[in-house]
């Protein structure tokens, strides 16, 4: 009854049975052939191993990018035509021409527009970078004055920045409790407060989306905000925390808006630049 | 107020790098991810990600609507990741099966750990017989399977007919279940993944 025929049509849908994709028709068709063919059977539960896998590659985070959006916006706003950065041969000569109209065209945009640097006071709010947040991200104040502000002016670390870290960190995953970004200085973006793993090294102090957060005591735990992880005990460490932080390590604290910065990891070779 | 994608596109056109940050937050996880499983490595994921979208701002006065950004934008991200592969004297198969632990799924740490580790072991098979397929192979399982593209879209990104996509993906699928089974049958596993 079930010939070669009906079992090549069925062969045929296999895959997609296994993946769930198939239409309530082709599904009772297939289960309907599969009932009294053993063969076939055997060939769905062939795939069905390959097919769940497949989605488990899916569902499965792959490592985190290292390079994000400020590398790519100094590269693009750049004055000289942007360049393949690849170790191997420019990958786009045909496009030398093209470049250079673009890159003069957005040079030209950028000077007559809006200024190229960041004020020196308050964090840079970019309409398109605010509205890159995502999720439950608390709302950055559009002009925010800072007492710290001229920590800017020292060239540590500018608003814009930190605004490009935060924005980085908002195009990933906003369920995941931090996200790392690309930048010399700041090296994750925490959402939440968290308490590092035992076996991780001594992290400083991380950037944040929120409000800086200044300690007014030190803290002996491996904790997020750095100070006496390291045992610099520099009074002049800052960390931003989320508008929401509860824990009782913050209640005292000072908040203030402004920029920040991170130091290294106690037990990495990356350099430190911080204050 | 939403901004669509035709305004953005037209933003950048006019080079306002703000649009196309929105651009890029959100699709740069999608053209990294699938570099990364095309390539099978990081930094060489990384490379191509942001050549990606450097060529995508440079020809975005070329771009036409017909095509969505994101099967565009995968368009440009398979062609730079062929170059790359070409450029191999030998392929790379390096599977970084370390997750970071900020990144797993919540509901992971609530699972069995032998599940974990068994799904762990047959995912690793598959992405093994995934990177010893020719890439032409690993490209149309990638984009229909794990970026879950439809044949329609899958066309556009690749160039062809649709009818040429069913007829590739099936030959596409019968070449990974048996080099899945080879391996399988290799590490003693059974057909469903046991030992």
């Amino acid at each position: 009854m079930w010939g070669t025929t009906e079992c090549g049509a069925v062969s045929s849908l296999l895959w997609n049975y296994t993946a769930h994709r198939l239409s309530e028709g082709e599904i009772e068709r297939v289960e309907r052939h599969l009932a009294h063919c053993g063969a076939c059977r055997a060939e769905a539960d062939s795939y069905r191993a390959t097919v769940d896998a497949l989605a488990s590659i899916r569902r499965t985070p792959v490592p985190e990018s290292r390079r994000g959006w400020h590398e790519l916006y100094a590269r693009l706003s750049a004055p000289e035509q942007p360049r393949a950065a690849s170790r191997n041969r420019p990958i786009f000569p045909v496009f030398a021409w093209g470049s250079a109209v673009c890159a003069a065209g957005a040079l030209c945009f950028l000077f007559f527009s809006r200024p190229a640097t960041v004020p020196s006071s308050g964090v840079r709010n970019s309409p398109a970078l605010a509205e890159l947040g995502r999720g439950a991200m608390p709302e950055r104040t559009a002009s925010a004055v800072s007492p710290y502000s001229d920590v800017a002016s020292r060239g540590q670390l500018t608003n814009a920045e930190i605004a490009d870290a935060l924005a980085a960190a908002d195009s990933g995953d906003n369920s995941a409790p931090s996200q790392s970004v690309s930048h010399p200085h700041i090296r994750r973006v925490l959402r939440r407060p968290v308490q590092l793993a035992d076996a991780r090294p001594a992290v400083h102090s991380y950037a944040v989306a929120g409000k800086i957060k200044r300690r007014s005591r030190p803290t002996s735990d491996a904790h997020l905000d750095g100070r006496g992880a390291s045992g610099a005990g520099d009074q002049s460490d800052y960390v931003l925390t989320p508008v929401s932080a509860t824990s009782e390590s913050d209640a005292g604290a000072e908040y203030v808006m402004g920029s920040v910065m991170m130091t290294a990891r106690s037990s990495d070779t990356e350099v430190a630049s911080g204050w | 107020m939403q901004v669509t994608e035709d305004q953005l596109v037209a933003r950048c056109r006019a080079g306002d790098l703000d649009a196309f940050a929105q651009i890029y937050a959100q699709y740069e996880r999608q053209v990294y991810r699938y570099a990364y499983h095309l390539l099978g490595h990081r930094d060489d994921a990384d490379d191509i990600k942001q050549e990606t979208f450097v060529k995508a701002f440079l020809a975005m006065p070329g771009f036409r609507s017909e095509a969505s950004l994101q099967t565009w934008l995968l368009k440009i991200c398979g062609n730079l990741c062929r170059d790359k592969i070409k450029s191999w004297d030998r392929r790379k198969v390096q599977y970084d099966a370390r997750l970071e632990q900020d990144s797993l799924p919540g509901d992971a740490y609530a699972e069995d750990p032998m599940h974990i580790v068994e799904r762990s072991q047959m995912t690793e098979t598959v992405f093994i017989a995934l990177h010893g397929m020719p890439a032409a192979q690993r490209e149309i399982i990638l984009l229909h399977e794990v970026e879950d593209l439809s044949y329609e879209e899958i066309a556009k990104v690749l160039g062809c007919s649709r009818t040429s996509v069913k007829l590739r993906i099936f030959r596409a699928r019968r070449c990974l279940k048996e080099r899945v089974a080879s391996l399988m049958k290799a590490k003693g596993m059974d057909d469903v993944g046991n030992y």
